[in-house]
């Protein structure tokens, strides 16, 4: 017969052993916010990264691209390892939707598993990541929700397009106005945004203002996420053309490749 | 999904009957029985000049009190509960996280119901009882809803402010002197997960079991 003494040595040890193995043995809320500094305006230090690299003038370059991995963590691991074999791209960029239900715990392990990509990464937000106080985290983690990068003379336009978690009716089509005014002299032109304008939260209205803002500066590409397949064409009858990418499970992976005559989207599958 | 909100309700609801009726059976039972009433019934006297009343204690009266550390509930959370059954009890929780309490940018009162059930028959273990059981969460913070607002499109999310967490842990209980507010008092700790991590423990293999766990620690102080 075990002596209770001995069931209770047992069970403390085996207690301590499992808080020696746990990660963020304390936890106060599934909708906690607040990050390490460690983990603070990824976006921010990402692009004094990839700048660092630059030219003021344009030479041809390659990125990746990938988005809603939600918790996709397995397929989202696959890419990372996929990204990682590529030499000859200078960064990632992150359609957004890192997490179902923008809770902490989510936002940890999206960070764990995107801190494995040996390429500076982007990560733009998306609806998912509005929820809870993901909206919080996801400015702690990244930095600000529109943003833009100037690279091998080429600008990036980064713009935050969520709208019914937002609790708005349009998105900031000032802001994109603003910055994409007077970018005639770059070489090339990108908007990155979650949501496509075909998508439902957009309104017609806006569907119709968003092209006609892409048209009118001349933007070159629009790049999207949110509807987890993969398309690239013509949308409209005006305008760049638009791509999606899929999301992780669907085991693929995106690059966009630039040199002086023009630009291409590549799929792979992995 | 709405089938799923649905049991929860069920749930609730069962948790609430099941805690009214086994207290209503318990409000006056037999003499010869009297070995199983806890101190809360007994008759009590108070004295008044030279008349003793016998006053008969409200079962409203919660059995235990808890402080809670931790756990998934804010950072500190306070509860009140009965033990429904020799080896089963609920407590009322209610706890907060904010920027001076837990470090988080946002505040955050979560309400939840917490259901534990002895694993042992009790004293097998002396004053140390194992215990397992799940806790209903409601979060209230930032964009959390039972019920999407107008503007989506039907189902487009799960609701995501009411969450169960399952958790495991031991309670390790000191008898006090007779004759005080309170007869024993108990400290636990508890291992607790939720079911968003358990979700994604069965459908990938990132989320491995150290990943969804989280220590709770805290003092139970049981009534006389």
């Amino acid at each position: 017969m075990v002596s209770n003494r001995k069931i209770k040595g047992l069970l403390s040890a085996a207690v301590i052993l499992l808080l020696g193995a746990c990660e963020n043995i304390i936890e106060y809320s599934p909708y906690k916010a607040g990050v390490k500094v460690s983990d603070s305006d990824l976006n921010i230090k990402a692009i004094e990264s990839i700048q660092q690299n630059g030219t003021d003038y344009f030479v041809p370059f390659s990125i990746g691209i990938f988005g809603d991995t939600h918790t996709y963590y397995d397929e989202f691991e696959k890419q990372v390892r996929y990204f990682n074999r590529k030499d000859d791209i200078d960064f990632v960029v992150h359609m957004g939707d890192l997490t179902l239900s923008g809770i902490y715990r989510e936002f940890l392990w999206y960070r764990d598993l995107s801190s494995g990509l040996k390429h500076p990464l982007l990560t733009i937000i998306g609806n998912h990541d509005y929820l809870s106080n993901g909206e919080l985290l996801y400015k702690e983690m990244f930095g600000p929700y529109n943003f833009t990068m100037v690279y091998n003379n080429c600008l990036f336009v980064f713009l935050d397009d969520v709208i019914w978690e937002k609790n708005v009716e349009d998105p900031d089509f000032d802001w994109l106005e603003e910055v994409l005014k007077d970018s005639e002299g770059y070489k090339y032109r990108f908007v990155f945004s979650h949501i496509p304008p075909w998508s439902d939260p957009f309104s017609r209205g806006n569907e119709y203002y968003y092209n006609r803002l892409m048209h009118e500066y001349n933007v070159d590409l629009s790049l999207h996420g949110h509807t987890h397949r993969f398309y690239y064409g013509q949308m409209y009858e005006t305008g760049p053309p638009y791509f999606t990418a899929s999301s992780s499970k669907q085991g693929e992976v995106f690059f966009l490749d630039l040199d002086e005559d023009g630009f291409e989207i590549r799929m792979e599958r992995f | 999904m709405f089938m799923r909100n649905r049991l929860l309700y069920l749930f609730l609801l069962l948790t609430l009957f099941a805690s009214v009726a086994v207290k209503a059976a318990d409000r006056y039972p037999p003499d010869d029985d009297a070995a199983r009433l806890t101190g809360l019934r007994k008759p009590r006297p108070l004295i008044i000049r030279e008349d003793t009343l016998h006053i008969r204690p409200s079962w409203i009266i919660p059995d235990h009190l808890k402080v809670q550390y931790a756990g998934l509930i804010g950072f500190m959370s306070v509860g009140a509960g009965y033990d429904l059954s020799k080896r089963y009890d609920a407590t009322l929780f209610y706890g907060v996280l904010s920027n001076h309490l837990g470090g988080s940018s946002v505040r955050v009162h979560t309400v939840s119901l917490k259901n534990s059930w002895d694993l042992f028959k009790p004293g097998l273990l002396g004053n140390v009882t194992p215990k397992a059981g799940v806790s209903i969460n409601w979060g209230n913070t930032n964009n959390t809803f039972r019920r999407l607002p107008a503007h989506y499109p039907e189902q487009y999310y799960f609701q995501n402010k009411v969450h169960l967490a399952p958790f495991w842990g031991a309670e390790w209980q000191i008898h006090l002197p007779a004759g005080r507010t309170f007869k024993s008092i108990g400290i636990y700790g508890e291992m607790s997960t939720l079911d968003a991590y358990v979700l994604e423990l069965v459908r990938t293999k990132y989320v491995s079991l150290d990943k969804i766990w989280n220590l709770a620690l805290g003092i139970t102080l049981y009534m006389d």
